[in-house]
């Protein structure tokens, strides 16, 4: 694996020294010791995923939704968003993917397979995708992740504006605030 | 491929050699026992060789999870872990939630079989289809937090999975248990001390499969209808606050607390340490297991100047009414302490505040110098001295090895207090007084495991609502707590629920508690499930089944209708305080018991299933 470049504020959240299997595994050596809780607004355009970590059970629920919808599968990997849980330190932890301006993971494939639509959303083209995992290593949060048997990364795609996340949502830590 | 929401695999381990071997999960066995606890007791019965004991190397452990684990069904997060007990001699099996079921899932496995004993101590770590056996010689005597942690860090992701065993089980203490995400034991029937036995100090794993059901869409309709059941429950509000922590208070409205050992059903103090006071001081944030819509656990932070950095998630209603009411004591912080220690040590909080509870009542009969118990002061709800058995017990630390074997081989080595020991089949008894719940008792008395409320839950008997229950069971009184009518047949069908419920995967609280889905309906996902056809009446069969296939286990082991009883107090003494709503209730259980066997068609006399009725059910040898 390459060194991974990440923003340098994030760096100090990483195992430097664990063993790293795969790039789609990169969001599992992500850790936060000691952080504290916050609500956290992802999103720029259209609709956002607004994220309040105080509330979230840890559950899952949302993983296997995802899953569920979009590969008829229930199997967390296979989801677009994922929950960091280190329960020693009482975390649970939504990570999704935050429809950045200018996203470093668009400006990191070099086959122009990742673009973004004008209200944010990522979209993926498969025939284009070299699966080299470079917008994964871009992006800064550790929301995005490959497939494990196609190597093309998981793009969420809001279920087209109703996501099945925040539906399973029980608690509200996942909302959807739509705007216009 | 055929998709029919199975994992696909049976893991083979064994530790003596070093071998791992992985076979198809055998399809006829899931359609006679489903998954989990079913597959468990299956695998018991073809393989446990006659005459092993416990702790020796042969003696096989299962772990089972259930086909409806890892799906979508709301806290279908559950796995079985089956033995023959060390501490009961008969059939041990105990069950946790959390994530470690899921994750064994995603890897491939329905269940996992483990033989042999290795050389020196070691955890199992299953990467997907790559296992191997780790070195945890350098893991060997720390506690289920450290060792989780440990296994993680060294493992580079906090995303795997691992089930501990903690020092009490390294010593030898018999009622030890298997702990996944830190507290979430599979506590009851010693299987952390028959994994010790084995120098297995962990299970370790990492799932990126999927589990594929037949149907999607229809499964997707089946969840919905059942999701939007539980959120309009009239009990879903309070569940998702306090979780069976409210038992503190809804028990003391019935005057059902074991306070002072079972001698009254009130506790003066259940205010001090109601899920509510812990909500109010303590409660940081609500936590659920896998994929569940009802987060009834917490984490919480005690802040408390004796007991600094107590963090946990927790508790249950059961080891937090041990710690109080069971024990005599009033201190909230320091139960909850308590709590984390027997955790991080892996113990049985019900067996450990059994034991503590039972020298208390000796020494408050004078039956048990301080002198005999390490010069401790016996006085019910001493802090010192239920802080200190704690610790004693799980090192097997002068009176503490007295205590580590359960409170039968207390009471057979001290030659006293058999008379007050609290336990059924070499188990003991839950934290609630059984004479102010006669379906509980009758459950109690008749479990697989031994004295136990979780292979039935016949929360029925508290609904009062008799045109339901002539409807189930021709029986008005069986809707009534302190009447015995009637409990034959409740309990025999609840036992069958919560067997189904087990193998299953999915949790009590919802299945049997909140009656979420009938048998028609769950007999609908499981077409949805596995793409086979099943109805109502067959998966009713199939709980059946696991209730016979356990009994038959059983009485391999020599158990029989005279083992089915409960201790004398139920039996003999009224139930207290004086005014209290169970004041003066006694337990009819000889007449409960004859409504059971015919219930369940076993022979009176014996209490074991005719053959006829193992015909009937295929189990026939």
């Amino acid at each position: 694996m390459q060194p991974v470049s990440i923003c340098p504020s994030l760096s100090q959240f990483y195992y430097v020294n664990a063993p790293a299997r795969d790039k789609g595994h990169l969001a599992d050596l992500c850790t936060w010791p000691g952080a504290a809780l916050q609500t956290t607004i992802f999103g720029t355009m259209a609709s956002r995923l607004i994220v309040d970590e105080t509330r979230c059970s840890g559950c899952r629920a949302c993983e296997v939704a995802c899953s569920d919808v979009h590969e008829n599968a229930f199997s967390p990997v296979l989801a677009r968003l994922r929950v960091l849980k280190r329960d020693a330190e009482r975390i649970d932890r939504p990570i999704v993917c935050r429809f950045c301006a200018d996203a470093p993971c668009v400006a990191g494939c070099p086959s122009e397979a990742l673009s973004q639509r004008s209200d944010g959303v990522l979209q993926l083209d498969a025939a284009r995708c070299e699966s080299c995992g470079q917008c994964v290593l871009a992006c800064p949060h550790g929301a995005l992740r490959m497939h494990p048997t196609t190597g093309q990364p998981l793009v969420c795609d809001l279920c087209g504006g109703k996501p099945v996340c925040v539906a399973a949502c029980v608690t509200g830590a996942l909302g959807l605030e739509e705007r216009e | 491929m055929t998709v029919n929401g199975l994992a696909g695999s049976v893991l083979r381990a064994d530790l003596s050699q070093g071998r791992v071997r992985c076979e198809p999960t055998e399809l006829d066995l899931v359609r006679a026992f489903l998954g989990g606890r079913g597959l468990n007791v299956a695998g018991l019965l073809r393989e446990l060789p006659a005459g092993v004991a416990p702790l020796s190397p042969e003696a096989p452990l299962f772990v089972g999870v259930g086909p409806l684990v890892g799906t979508s069904f709301p806290g279908g997060a559950r796995f079985n872990i089956t033995a023959r007990s060390p501490q009961t001699g008969i059939l041990g099996d105990s069950n946790a939630g959390g994530f470690f079921g899921p994750e064994l899932r995603f890897a491939g496995i329905d269940q996992l079989v483990i033989t042999g004993k290795a050389v020196h101590p070691v955890f199992l770590w299953i990467d997907d289809d790559r296992v191997e056996f780790k070195d945890a010689r350098g893991l060997w005597g720390m506690d289920t937090v450290q060792v989780t942690t440990a296994i993680q860090q060294e493992l580079g992701s906090c995303d795997v999975q691992v089930a501990v065993i903690g020092p009490a089980a390294e010593n030898g203490v018999l009622f030890s248990g298997v702990f996944a995400n830190l507290s979430r034991p599979a506590a009851r029937t010693g299987m952390g001390t028959v994994m010790a036995s084995k120098n297995l100090k962990a299970i370790a794993v990492r799932g990126t499969g999927e589990i594929r059901v037949a149907d999607p869409g229809h499964f997707r309709e089946c969840i919905a209808r059942l999701n939007e059941r539980i959120l309009a429950h009239p009990e879903y509000e309070i569940r998702t606050r306090l979780g069976t922590t409210s038992l503190i208070k809804s028990l003391q409205v019935i005057g059902g607390l074991p306070t002072r050992h079972f001698q009254s059903g009130l506790f003066e103090a259940a205010d001090n340490v109601s899920g509510e006071t812990i909500e109010q001081r303590y409660k940081v944030r609500s936590k659920a297991c896998f994929a569940c819509n009802i987060p009834c656990s917490r984490y919480l932070v005690a802040d408390d100047p004796r007991f600094p950095g107590l963090h946990f998630e927790g508790p249950e209603y059961e080891p937090l009414a041990g710690f109080s009411a069971r024990v005599g004591n009033a201190d909230l912080p320091l139960a909850l302490y308590a709590i984390d220690r027997c955790n991080r040590l892996g113990m049985d909080a019900i067996s450990v505040t059994e034991v503590i509870a039972w020298v208390m009542e000796l020494g408050q009969r004078g039956m048990l110098a301080s002198a005999e118990a390490d010069g401790l002061d016996l006085e019910f709800g001493n802090g010192k001295t239920i802080l200190a058995l704690v610790e004693k017990i799980a090192g097997r630390d002068g009176f503490g090895n007295v205590l580590a074997d359960g409170v039968r081989a207390a009471a057979h080595r001290l030659g006293r207090g058999q008379e007050i020991a609290m336990e059924v089949k070499g188990l003991e008894l839950f934290q609630a007084d059984v004479r102010a719940m006669k379906g509980y008792a009758l459950g109690n008395a008749v479990a697989s495991r031994g004295a136990d409320h979780l292979r039935s839950e016949p929360w029925f008997e508290f609904s009062g609502d008799h045109e339901e229950a002539i409807r189930r069971y021709g029986i008005p009184e069986a809707a009534d707590r302190l009447a015995w009518k009637g409990k034959g047949k409740l309990v025999a069908h609840f036992e069958e629920m919560a067997a189904v419920s087990d193998a299953l995967g999915v949790c009590k609280n919802t299945y049997n508690n909140m009656e979420v889905l009938d048998w028609g309906e769950t007999a609908e996902l499981l077409v949805a499930t596995t793409g086979w056809p099943w109805t109502g009446e067959e998966v009713c069969r199939v709980g059946e089944r696991i209730v016979n296939a356990e009994r038959m286990l059983n009485a391999r082991w020599g158990i029989t209708r005279r083992d089915d009883t409960l201790p004398r107090r139920f039996l003999d003494e009224p139930a207290g305080p004086p005014g209290s709503p169970s004041a003066g209730s006694i337990v009819e259980l000889s007449m409960m018991l004859e409504e059971y066997y015919e219930a369940r068609g076993w022979d009176e006399a014996t209490g074991l299933p005719t053959a006829a009725k193992l015909r009937e059910l295929g189990l026939e040898d």
